[in-house]
């Protein structure tokens, strides 16, 4: 009888368990966010009508090898598309790249490419990395408008992460010394404006996603009055009421 | 991908071997199979609740996120004092206020079910194999002492990972839950961490 419950358990453990791992979706991984990379550019809306990409920017994932931007997902190849003016970052020759990483999947190496050539290598052994990783490059005996290639290829899978990073590099840091090769300006990243850029209503208006609201500020939403209780910048899922932390009702 | 199916497995069959999913229905509400679920001690299943409005999947989420709220908590806390922009501290003391108020919307309702309020962040099951997310105590230490410039780059790349595991959880919850109302929660979680995520990318650029 003890038995029988526990191999049943174990049953419905591993039917449900089949169930989910089938039916998961495209889940986690990892990408550069600063200097932004391409998907970054993309999720944060600095460059738009990215499609998929946007809503999850650490999803680039192919067989380990692949020189290109999109590693092959028909769907992310926008990452490829030379004719979107990708913003570029003005660097010196020496810079920091910033991982995020959603899973943390045992790592053979870190590559990094400009054009057909290795600028560096990190070499992780199969270690497991945190939920960030940095590395230094040094990009010395580059100059000007360069796309880089950063690659993560992991430990234990046949596949590996691709970002793709816009880089003006030269000036010893923030000045680019060349102009860009493309007749076009480069889209320098000056200020940013919010997420959803809406006009501050004028006090009691209607709340309004990406303003910025301060304690005290009034506003009117599905037909109820709010009074902002810490001050912070409007988002989609928080709605005055569904937050009472930060909005109480009048 | 071939990590994750094995991350996935842990947490669902250590947390069905705890009982704390303990229904009889597949994570999408339909019969789990021919075999009968084994009786289950269920510890308090209150009247209010009606048998099947909720399923392991909502179990396993909230508790999932409960933890993780903690460790979100600990991060922002961290840059409300610390932090040298003011747009950073003030998006830390939102997500603090905010986070804290679903945290305790969530325990209520696991309580309601008469489920324990979190998964434990120690268990290496959780943490070491993606059922919960990369940000572990170790990261949150690291971070506990840096400061200046060098500290806000490194909250905001942590944080920002710690989001991108909740919109991966809630979207789980999107697909697999069946009690509405902590998928209507999972869905202002997707939505107001890719937000934050935004913002954030933003504040790194």
């Amino acid at each position: 009888m003890r038995r029988s419950a526990a191999l049943s358990l174990l049953t419905v453990a591993a039917l449900i368990t089949s169930t989910l791992v089938v039916a998961a979706p495209a889940q986690a991984h990892g990408y550069i966010s600063s200097p932004p990379s391409r998907q970054a550019n993309c999720a944060q809306g600095r460059v738009a009508n990215c499609g998929q990409i946007q809503w999850e920017p650490q999803s680039v994932e192919g067989p380990k090898g692949l020189r290109n931007c999109h590693a092959n997902i028909a769907h992310f190849s926008v990452l490829s598309d030379e004719s979107r003016n990708w913003p570029a970052t003005s660097v010196g020759t020496s810079l920091t790249f910033n991982w995020v990483l959603t899973a943390r999947h045992s790592t053979s190496t870190w590559e990094y490419y400009i054009g057909n050539q290795r600028v560096a290598l990190f070499n992780d052994n199969g270690r497991q990395p945190g939920a960030t990783v940095s590395h230094q490059v040094n990009l010395s005996g580059f100059s000007g408008r360069q796309k880089l290639l950063a690659i993560w290829n992991i430990a234990d899978t046949a596949n590996a992460f691709y970002s793709c990073v816009d880089l003006q590099i030269g000036g010893g840091g923030g000045n680019p010394t060349t102009p860009p090769p493309n007749p076009t300006p480069t889209p320098t990243r000056t200020a940013t404006p919010p997420p959803n850029p809406t006009t501050p209503p004028p006090a009691g208006g209607t709340w309004a996603s990406g303003t910025a609201y301060q304690v005290g500020a009034t506003v009117t939403y599905g037909g109820a009055s709010y009074r902002c209780r810490q001050a912070h910048t409007a988002i989609p899922g928080w709605e005055p009421p569904n937050v009472p932390a930060l909005w109480q009702r009048l | 991908m071939a990590r994750y199916r094995r991350t996935l497995l842990a947490p669902v069959v250590l947390l069905l071997l705890a009982g704390c999913g303990g229904a009889s229905t597949g994570p999408d509400g339909s019969p789990a199979g021919p075999t009968p679920a084994p009786p289950q001690p269920v510890v308090s299943a209150t009247a209010t609740v009606p048998p099947g409005s909720f399923n392991p999947a909502d179990v396993m989420f909230l508790q999932m996120m409960v933890t993780h709220h903690g460790q979100g908590l600990e991060l922002v806390r961290l840059a409300e004092s610390r932090a040298q922009r003011a747009e950073v501290r003030t998006l830390a003391a939102a997500v603090d206020v905010t986070q804290a108020e679903e945290q305790e919307t969530m325990r209520g309702w696991l309580r309601d079910w008469g489920r324990p309020t979190e998964a434990d962040p120690a268990d290496h099951a959780h943490a070491d194999h993606g059922g919960l997310p990369a940000t572990g105590p170790e990261q949150i230490a690291a971070l506990g002492r840096m400061s200046g410039p060098e500290f806000e780059t490194a909250f905001l790349n942590l944080f920002i990972a710690h989001q991108h595991n909740a919109v991966e959880m809630a979207r789980n919850e999107a697909k697999f839950g069946q009690d509405p109302a902590a998928k209507e929660l999972a869905g202002r979680i997707d939505q107001s961490r890719t937000a934050q995520i935004n913002q954030m990318l933003t504040m790194l650029g």
